[in-house]
């Protein structure tokens, strides 16, 4: 499955211009922060994009499983860390860079990502920022029932704007891991982030940024279009004015606005799962999880859907994990996931994944491979 | 404030599902009122009830079996709203609910109390439709029974939680009705007084002086009456908490129960 392994990069880009601050040396920066992998074995070749083996440029192997390092760099105007396998082996911890004041670090190509805004800051390491992953971050989650391993180590980030399809036969952990992402119960192994909120410590924060559609339907079908959303304004503490533009807003964004006040037993599917994601948007979540959305419609709903939640992402910066069986729905420049009986086979963009084969034909070589 | 706009939305929900569902609402009258009509109308000539507290004069069979009959629309609405999280398709709406970024015991807590303000707008009907059959109470009683539906509906309605995320195999409401709802209600001062059961069985009095809902039932017995029943309030709080921290327990997304249900 390693042959389909993305190679992943972190770049930080540096652009010139000192600040007024600045003092000493001002075309100096450097890069510190704290690698980790679960296995020392893990940890890939990585490379200074200057060609400078890391292990020449100050890193530091520290207790097996977590790289220390800081680098020094001079005059260069862009640094990136590059290696096979990248995101799947490591997580970063914490990215500190130093150097010129207010200069823009850029996003990494691996889904994992740091703060467009984070400043770089240089001087006292007592008051370095610390660069918070944002978008969607798994890291080495596990989850079992009983002796039944339903999640086994799954690693994977999305950025922030991206669509990722995660792909998957029927039991394959896409349920648990949904169950987990929405903090239906929790795993004592992994870490989950939420646009840079930990699940765990900060579950409240993670959870007030996340929208959820539900595989089965969440209506209550007695109530109108309009009564549904506003009970769920409410849960997320809006109210009053606020909560009827937003529902405005969401409805508009659906297309559902003039169906606002039927009851929700008589829309059709496609409109039920409209409404569901007109809901799952009120709040203004940075991430939205679909749980096989288009299960149960028309094809021609289907596509529909599929194509406005795309939209959605390409427009409005909203990270989106969509669930699915069906390859069709998934587009070649997505970013994908393949979960098969609880690993990740494959994580890259789908046209790559597919490689010369059409998608639907590399996923079933990918998921018979790892059954056999 | 957020926490107040949530709870406030979760009962209004629970009281617009119930105003559209008026099927549900009869079923939970007639259920009583049969009770009432019907069984006791049949069974006073056979029971004859002495002058207890807080009764103050002779009464009529229908008189004693009210606090009982509110006491199983309780029972019934606590059971069927909590379950039916399990076997209905309401896990769902639970799971919204539990996304909410709000304590989940806060939520729980919404969620129990929307159940218990629909159970005792109908004990509050089956009441007036007893009184349209002269079974009257106090005109007091009709007031200061709310505060005792409050307190015992809540408790049913814990029990009810903490079953629903406890217990694997009460996945039809058949098995609630065998193992919880007829024991506690039988096994209780609902339809005898406890000192007519001990006459027959005194391990049956002590069987029916522990269970809670007893203490509920006599709770909204002396309520209705004006009364202060101090004990049974206070066995029903206690019988509120345990149960509460049973559901706590079952719902903690550590513990894991709810992911057999993801």
């Amino acid at each position: 499955m390693m042959k389909f392994a993305v190679a992943c990069a972190l770049a930080v880009s540096v652009a010139g211009g000192a600040s007024a601050d600045d003092d000493d040396d001002d075309r100096g920066f450097g890069l510190a922060g704290i690698l980790s992998a679960k296995n020392k074995e893990d940890l890939p070749p990585i490379t200074l994009s200057a060609g400078v083996p890391l292990s020449d440029a100050g890193w530091e192997l520290k207790s097996g499983t977590y790289y220390e390092f800081e680098i020094e760099a001079d005059g260069s105007q862009e640094l990136a860390l590059i290696g096979p396998e990248f995101f799947r082996a490591i997580w970063i911890d914490e990215l500190v860079i130093e150097g010129h004041d207010g200069d823009r670090v850029s996003r990494d190509q691996t889904g994992l990502l740091l703060h467009e805004s984070a400043r770089l800051h240089r001087g006292d390491p007592a008051h370095r920022d610390r660069h918070r992953v944002s978008g969607l971050a798994v890291r080495t989650l596990s989850y079992s029932y009983g002796a039944k391993i339903a999640l086994d180590d799954v690693c994977f980030g999305v950025e922030p704007g991206a669509f990722c399809a995660l792909l998957g036969p029927n039991g394959a952990g896409k349920s648990t891991l949904f169950g987990l992402l929405t903090r239906l119960f929790v795993s004592p192994q992994g870490r989950i982030e939420i646009a840079g909120h930990d699940m765990a410590l900060a579950p409240r924060a993670a959870l007030a940024r996340i929208g959820v559609v539900f595989q089965q339907t969440t209506l209550d079908l007695d109530l109108t279009v309009e009564q549904n959303l506003r009970y769920f304004s409410a849960l997320h503490g809006l109210s009053g004015r606020e909560a009827n533009v937003r529902i405005d807003a969401a409805l508009d964004r659906m297309e559902m606005r003039e169906r606002r006040r039927e009851r929700a037993r008589t829309l059709n599917g496609g409109h039920r799962r409209r409404t569901e994601i007109a809901r799952s948007l009120i709040h203004k979540p940075s991430v939205l999880l679909l749980d096989e959305p288009s299960v149960g419609l028309d094809a021609a709903t289907r596509a529909a859907l599929t194509r406005d939640v795309h939209e959605m992402c390409a427009d409005g910066g909203l990270t989106v994990l969509w669930a699915t069986h069906l390859t069709d729905e998934v587009r070649d420049d997505d970013r994908l996931l393949v979960l098969h009986c609880g690993r990740l086979l494959a994580d890259g963009i789908a046209g790559d994944v597919a490689g010369d084969l059409p998608l639907t034909d590399r996923f079933l070589e990918l998921t018979a491979g790892a059954a056999a | 404030m957020t926490w107040l706009v949530a709870m406030q939305a979760i009962v209004l929900r629970e009281a617009l599902r119930f105003v559209h569902q008026r099927e549900r609402f009869l079923a939970a009258l007639v259920r009583p009122l049969v009770w009432l009509l019907v069984f006791a109308a049949g069974f006073r000539a056979a029971l004859g009830l002495s002058i207890t507290p807080p009764y103050q004069t002779y009464i009529t069979y229908e008189i004693y079996i009210v606090p009982g009959l509110c006491g199983m629309i309780l029972l019934f609405n606590g059971m069927q709203s909590s379950l039916s999280l399990v076997y209905d398709r309401e896990m769902g709406s639970m799971r919204l609910l539990l996304t909410s970024p709000l304590p989940r015991w806060w939520l729980l807590l919404s969620k129990l109390l929307a159940g218990t303000v629909i159970s005792i707008l109908q004990a509050l009907a089956f009441l007036a439709i007893a009184a349209l059959f002269d079974i009257t109470m106090p005109r007091e009683g009709y007031l200061l029974v709310i505060p005792a539906l409050l307190v015992s509906g809540l408790m049913l309605g814990a029990l009810g939680l903490a079953l629903s995320s406890l217990i694997r195999q009460l996945e039809n409401f058949a098995g609630v009705m065998n193992f919880v709802i007829f024991p506690m209600f039988f096994l209780s001062s609902a339809l005898y007084p406890l000192w007519k059961m001990a006459e027959s069985s005194t391990l049956l009095r002590d069987i029916c002086a522990v269970n809670p809902f007893t203490h509920a039932v006599e709770l909204i017995r002396f309520a209705l009456y004006g009364e202060l029943n101090g004990p049974a309030l206070g066995w029903t709080l206690v019988a509120f908490a345990v149960f509460s921290a049973l559901a706590l327990w079952g719902y903690d997304p550590a513990r894991g129960q709810l992911s057999r249900k993801a």
